[in-house]
């Protein structure tokens, strides 16, 4: 890790939004994104999240392994923001993210998931 | 019963200069509920950045997400890789780096106020702003060879150093700008009729700027305080005079001072830069291949741009993920579009200078 002020916290689907929901403070942190990372067999989500004035401090909740076909909750109802985010990921890498509209970013013929390795790498 | 009307707000229309839908539904002219779209221009640039390019080339791909903060989208990778191959830049290089990042500000916020002015009917405005944004580009040619899209970092550097005889060109030219900004300044502030198209228009309150994580002179125009060049150290802004800009209005007007003082401010930290530059290398040696991960924060004209970068010891990085600022703020736009007045719907739009072509990449 290079980010020396960054607190990283390992979370799981079921808990992260209630994690969140307990330590989110819209009077002191920013929501940045949501992150999705392909390990070639599953994915790792990252909710990112900054501190107003505060110099170097990113917070991300990490979900590891998390099954391709796995019901990710939506930070929506937390975050009214972060839905943005949520659809472009689940466009992206074709998750099943609570409440994600697809087809903001692919076109209907478009090939699905073009950020998952397995659609890249032509396997 | 009121005169309901669906009216289509591009994705091709003679307001935006890029493809952005909204959908909106009015009644008597107010519009009660708006549907957005703003995925039109996307190109697959993430997938190319892990799958087509060479980990010290990205940073060309990158700069071609979007036109104007081309510069902007290159920093942020090559902060991310330099952090990764532990890369330490001299003074000469961050200051130079810096000046470029700037006069990239100046000619994007430029360009934004003078589109308010077009939507607003000052066309004349719009030319004047325009051809006092042609000073910054006209450095930025001289500085790096393109008036738009510079390649002008390197892993490890800059591309080009500056003469003593462009760096006195630059200073009176610079001077030169920021009388012509103080002007327009004065008639943004001044102006009734332009006041009557932007004050008290689209007013995105400091409770809305933090509830929807606004970024950008849209957040700061709203009272809150963030700028990534306060909030991460990735060039040394405070040591260059860097002054965070707040207004409080929260509406269109606001939006376009904020860009204006911050253009001064932008100025000052060139003018600065050029004073400390002193002697140095502009590159400095790269050894190794990316390998680990980091987040990387830094601020585009328009606000906040986050970057996730992580390599895995090849040539080929695992994955590069672009966070735009526009991204921050199309939730309160939509948001804040419901109950303003459709004639206002253009003022509002470019008053938060969407970058389309970043959003969609």
């Amino acid at each position: 890790m290079i980010n020396p002020d960054l607190i990283m916290k390992e979370v799981t689907l079921e808990s992260v939004k209630d994690e969140i929901k307990a330590w989110y403070d819209e009077n002191i942190h920013h929501y940045v994104t949501v992150n999705a990372v392909d390990n070639g067999d599953s994915i790792t989500i990252d909710w990112i999240f900054s501190e107003y004035e505060v110099k170097n401090k990113l917070y991300v909740f990490r979900a590891e392994a998390v099954p391709y076909d796995a019901e990710i909750p939506s930070m929506v109802d937390v975050i009214p923001s972060a839905w943005l985010s949520e659809w472009d990921l689940a466009d992206m890498f074709d998750l099943n993210i609570e409440n994600a509209v697809r087809g903001m970013f692919l076109e209907p013929e478009a090939p699905k998931a073009p950020l998952r390795k397995e659609t890249y790498n032509g396997k | 019963m009121g005169n309901k009307i669906t009216v289509v707000f591009g994705s091709q229309h003679i307001a935006i200069p890029e493809p952005v839908s909204f959908v909106f539904q009015t009644e008597n002219e107010i519009i009660t509920d708006v549907a957005v779209d703003v995925g039109y221009v996307h190109r697959g640039i993430e997938q190319a950045a892990v799958t087509k390019f060479k980990f010290n080339n990205v940073q060309y791909l990158l700069a071609r997400v979007c036109g104007f903060c081309s510069i902007t989208h290159a920093s942020a990778y090559i902060h991310g890789v330099e952090k990764l191959l532990g890369v330490e830049t001299n003074k000469k290089i961050d200051y130079l780096r810096t000046l470029v990042v700037e006069l990239d500000r100046i000619h994007s916020h430029m360009l934004a106020n003078g589109h308010v002015a077009e939507v607003c009917g000052y066309e004349n405005l719009f030319m004047q702003t325009i051809k006092y944004r042609e000073i910054s580009t006209e450095i930025l040619e001289i500085i790096t060879g393109n008036r738009i899209q510079y390649d002008y970092y390197t892993i490890g550097g800059v591309s080009r150093d500056l003469t003593l005889e462009n760096e006195k060109m630059i200073r009176t030219r610079l001077k030169e700008l920021r009388e012509h900004v103080l002007k327009l300044m004065e008639f943004f502030e001044t102006d009734y009729t332009l006041g009557l198209k932007t004050k008290g228009v689209g007013v995105v309150t400091y409770e809305m700027a933090k509830k929807y994580n606004t970024a950008g002179p849209i957040a700061r125009a709203s009272g809150l305080k963030t700028d990534a060049r306060a909030e991460f150290d990735f060039l040394p802004y405070e040591e260059l005079g860097y002054k965070m800009q707040i207004r409080t209005e929260g509406d269109v007007w606001a939006r376009n001072m904020v860009r204006f003082d911050e253009v001064l401010n932008s100025i000052d930290i060139c003018l600065n830069v050029l004073d400390g530059l002193g002697e140095g290398d502009i590159q400095v040696k790269v050894k190794g291949r990316p390998k680990g991960e980091t987040f990387i924060r830094v601020e585009a004209p328009r606000g906040e741009c986050f970057y996730y970068v992580k390599g895995n010891g090849t040539k080929v990085m695992e994955r590069v993920r672009v966070r735009v600022p526009t991204y921050a703020n199309v939730p309160v736009l939509k948001e804040l579009f419901v109950g303003s007045k459709y004639s206002d719907a253009q003022a509002i739009v470019l008053s938060f200078d969407p970058c389309l072509s970043c959003t969609a990449r």
